[in-house]
């Protein structure tokens, strides 16, 4: 019965001393797939995204109490996952000195490590061509690609207007498409 | 609100290519991530808490959960509040903790009660105070000689400027009339007679006395000031003013 309650009783619940826990595992078993998915795409590793991940969700726990509800629970868990990839991927630039677009090329070197690889192959081919986009470019296209986000909502999770979602992921479906073609 | 066709119609208008494409997930996961991922997030936010009992998944709630959790979710408050570094460290590490008051360095006996002063030294050394009296003494030694240069200037103004008058001069100024190098004829004249001037005129004869004996190699050095305050004192001491006096 309770693995059916919606955000808006899930919440409540979390208020509750007594429930605060359960609720919040409830809410990590209904949204922990979707957001680890969202993150790999941005990440590509496996561990990066997993520490990315435990690491969203932790600040999730400190900072759910103050959550006002005036967006929804899962826009509010796009965004903090989607700032954290972007942090994430910031301490990798500084870390390792390099520029955004080095950063990319690491991404896409990333990717060809994976045992899986095989650049033959249109899929492999295509997340080559996606770790190729300016990183806000690459937000917006997997969410409207894989998550199929309406552009109202991508809006609420990037805090973009809708006129701008909507250029940005047409520069990504051609350059996606360029580089499918023409490499 | 768009839905899944309004999308797909979307990115076929865009690229027929990437929408005839299969969506097909390349990456993989390891085994069993996702059933052990909730446990490893409630144990990350233990952690952060500073708290070993991990939580159950929903669905899998030990007995008596429940009737303890108002208890342990107050414990986990209080757990939240800063430790001090004692508790911490008794938490972390009980044998730290056990070891945390044991000295193994040494200090040598008494180094912290001549610390302060010996720092206070460091940071503000004693100032060496210089004596300037060498100047002061070849200054003296010229404003006699200055002195008896204006005496006998006076004299020849007197002499050249009223030939009428018949002024009588003492015999050390007229011979210094005649004087072509000072130095030379002061040289000459008797410290008795110089005494007998300078008291005439007002002049603290033993300064004078001192000023017109010193050598200058004879004189402390430099060195000898900062070596040894009272210098001077010695050096003074050792010329023996009141004997020069008579």
């Amino acid at each position: 019965m309770t693995e059916h309650l919606d955000d808006k009783e899930l919440l409540l619940q979390f208020r509750e001393p007594a429930t605060k826990e359960r609720s919040f595992t409830l809410i990590l078993k209904k949204y922990q797939e979707k957001l680890y998915w969202h993150i790999r795409r941005m990440v590509v590793s496996h561990e990066d995204a997993n520490d990315v991940l435990q690491n969203m969700f932790i600040k999730v726990w400190k900072a759910l109490d103050n959550f006002r509800e005036d967006s929804q629970l899962y826009t509010w868990l796009y965004r903090i996952a989607t700032n954290e990839c972007l942090t994430f991927l910031e301490k990798e630039k500084k870390r390792s000195s390099v520029s955004l677009s080095d950063v990319e090329t690491g991404l896409s070197n990333k990717l060809q490590a994976d045992k899986h690889f095989d650049a033959n192959k249109l899929e492999w081919k295509l997340q080559v061509a996606i770790q190729q986009l300016p990183e806000k470019q690459r937000v917006v296209f997997n969410l409207r690609y894989y998550e199929e986000m309406p552009y109202e909502k991508m809006s609420k999770v990037l805090e973009t207007s809708e006129g701008a979602l909507k250029a940005s992921y047409h520069h990504a479906v051609k350059k996606i498409e360029d580089f499918i073609l023409n490499r | 609100m768009e839905n899944r066709n309004d999308i797909l119609n979307e990115l076929e208008m865009l690229s027929p290519v990437i929408a005839a494409m299969e969506k097909v997930n390349v990456f993989t996961v390891p085994q069993g991530y996702f059933e052990h991922l909730g446990a490893d997030i409630m144990m990350g936010i233990e952690t952060e808490n500073g708290s070993n009992n991990t939580p159950s998944l929903a669905g899998d709630v030990p007995a008596g959960y429940f009737d303890n959790l108002a208890g342990s979710i107050l414990a986990k408050i209080k757990t939240q509040q800063p430790a001090d570094a004692a508790t911490e460290i008794r938490a972390l590490s009980p044998m730290l903790y056990s070891i945390q008051n044991e000295k193994v360095y040494e200090v040598p006996t008494g180094y912290f009660e001549g610390l302060s002063e010996a720092v206070l030294n460091a940071v503000n050394p004693p100032v060496k105070v210089v004596s300037m009296k060498r100047r002061t003494a070849v200054f003296f030694k010229y404003a006699v000689a200055a002195a008896f240069t204006g005496m006998m200037a006076l004299g020849v103004f007197k002499f050249t400027g009223n030939p009428a008058e018949n002024v009588e001069l003492p015999g050390y100024v007229t011979d210094g009339l005649k004087v072509q190098d000072v130095d030379q004829e002061l040289d000459k004249i008797e410290d008795a007679e110089i005494v007998k001037f300078l008291e005439a005129n007002g002049t603290d004869v033993k300064t004078a006395m001192v000023a017109g004996s010193i050598d200058e190699n004879e004189l402390p050095s430099q060195e000898d000031y900062l070596m040894d305050e009272k210098a001077l004192d010695k050096y003074l001491n050792s010329i023996n003013i009141d004997e020069q006096k008579k």
